[in-house]
């Protein structure tokens, strides 16, 4: 009966150990499903490649340490997106420290060579004026227009109330469309294409 | 016309989905009834599409191995999942050294790649057969080979990949460039599900790639001899393991 039950508990080990596997299999595949998807964000919000892949492998490392953390691999984008803004934003600090500095011709390389010839002056013109936007901007720009996120998500990926969100998109997209239209920026603020609140 | 208020962070969510039914019939009419606001929401809506127009492809950039190799791994006590974690990061370790073998240069991306465009298209029917054999027709590894290396005028087996759940369904035969031709070797997975293998025959500078084109995962291995473009609805990890049994068993 002993040994029964040493066998017995041996096998719910083993079974333990199985799922744990399996559960690792699942969370390491969906996050292989995610990494083109969080590595075109990081490369479109930082506009350098070695930067964009440097930040994206801390974020799965950072991952697979806090895997516990995440209680469904169906939120796994959003999951990730949030660890990869944490680090940035670290990483921006040392940055600042050092006075860190971006080449615009790496990103626009880059983004030119992905689209076809036709659309590289259309590239150019966007990835310049992005660039002119400051890094917030980019940001839910990038997370609502490119990965389509839900103002929900974009609000706590981030951390910041639904309303920061809004605020921050709408300013973003006044901001991006005056710098398309070929307008001088205006400052970090921006204007609003709209006045704050009208009557019709 | 009822008069309504509307800022600019309602007119974005309106452009977003975000309103309810209600919120974006109104903003809707508001829009329909100025000529400025309908402007406006189609500069914006434009400058949406461009966004995820121009960076969207940024998606199908090959991902470095190196990215996924942690992924690989994991500390574990149970005995039996350590053989299993040595056994991946050895199988790692061999795509690794097969990779900087062949010194991959991951820079081109698979949507702009003329080979893998080539593959897509064999495997989708785009392009006529010139002839089908089912593996049933040729049933012996020696026969097969013999097949393959007739075809391609290359020395090359074409590889068994009942180890990681594939079995050869078929192999078609298409015209190449310069009187050579190609072949596609298609695979049935377990579930049923379709794993192709393009083989060309043309000199091209060595590489390995690996990314993704929407559910597709692209691998592409090529040398002086012959380049090989593997598709398969599979996870990059998947392919990853499929691929280096496939290169072990090539022996191109």
């Amino acid at each position: 009966m002993d040994r029964v039950t040493r066998n017995s508990d041996r096998g719910a080990k083993r079974n333990a150990g199985s799922g744990d596997a399996s559960k690792f299999d699942e969370f390491s595949s969906a996050v292989l499903a995610a990494i083109p998807r969080l590595r075109r964000y990081a490369i479109a919000l930082l506009r350098d490649l070695s930067m964009a892949d440097d930040l994206v492998q801390d974020c799965i490392e950072r991952a697979l340490k806090n895997r516990a953390s995440l209680a469904d691999n169906s939120h796994i984008s959003g999951w990730l997106s949030s660890i990869l803004h944490n680090l940035y934003m670290d990483s921006l600090r040392q940055q600042r420290r050092r006075g860190a500095h971006v080449e615009l011709d790496d990103s626009l390389n880059l983004i030119e060579l992905s689209v076809p010839a036709a659309d590289r002056g259309t590239a150019k013109d966007l990835v310049e004026a992005m660039s002119d936007l400051s890094f917030e901007h980019r940001q839910v720009l990038l997370l609502v227009g490119l990965e389509g996120f839900s103002y929900r998500d974009v609000a706590a990926q981030l951390n910041i109330p639904i309303g920061t969100v809004m605020s921050r998109l709408a300013r973003a997209r006044a901001q991006l469309r005056s710098r398309l239209d070929g307008e001088t920026p205006v400052g970090e603020a921006g204007q609003s294409a709209l006045a704050p609140t009208r009557g019709r | 016309m009822k008069n309504i208020s509307l800022t600019d962070e309602e007119l974005h969510a309106f452009i977003d989905g975000e309103l309810d039914d209600a919120s974006a019939r109104s903003v809707a009419a508001a829009v329909a009834a100025s000529a400025e606001l309908t402007a406006l929401v189609d500069h914006y809506r434009a400058d949406k599409a461009l966004i995820a127009g121009i960076y969207g492809p940024l998606i199908d950039r090959p991902v470095p191995l190196a990215m996924m190799r942690p992924l690989g791994r994991e500390k574990s006590t149970a005995r039996v999942r350590i053989i299993a974690r040595i056994t991946s990061a050895a199988a790692a370790i061999a795509a690794m050294i097969v990779v900087a073998w062949f010194g991959y240069p991951m820079i081109n991306g698979a949507v702009t790649d003329p080979l893998v465009a080539e593959a897509v298209a064999v495997r989708q029917g785009k392009v006529q057969a010139d002839r089908e054999i089912d593996s049933s027709q040729v049933m012996t590894s020696d026969a097969r080979n013999r097949l393959a290396e007739t075809i391609l005028a290359v020395p090359v087996r074409v590889p068994n990949l009942e180890k990681s759940g594939y079995v050869l369904a078929s192999i078609a035969v298409y015209p190449d460039h310069g009187n050579r031709h190609s072949l596609q070797l298609s695979y049935r997975g377990r579930n049923g599900a379709l794993f192709t293998m393009y083989l060309r025959p043309i000199a091209g500078a060595d590489r390995f790639a690996l990314s993704r084109r929407g559910e597709m995962q692209v691998c592409v291995w090529q040398n002086d001899k012959m380049s090989v473009v593997m598709l398969g609805e599979i996870s990059a990890r998947e392919m990853l393991r499929v691929a280096t049994s496939t290169y072990a068993d090539l022996d191109f």
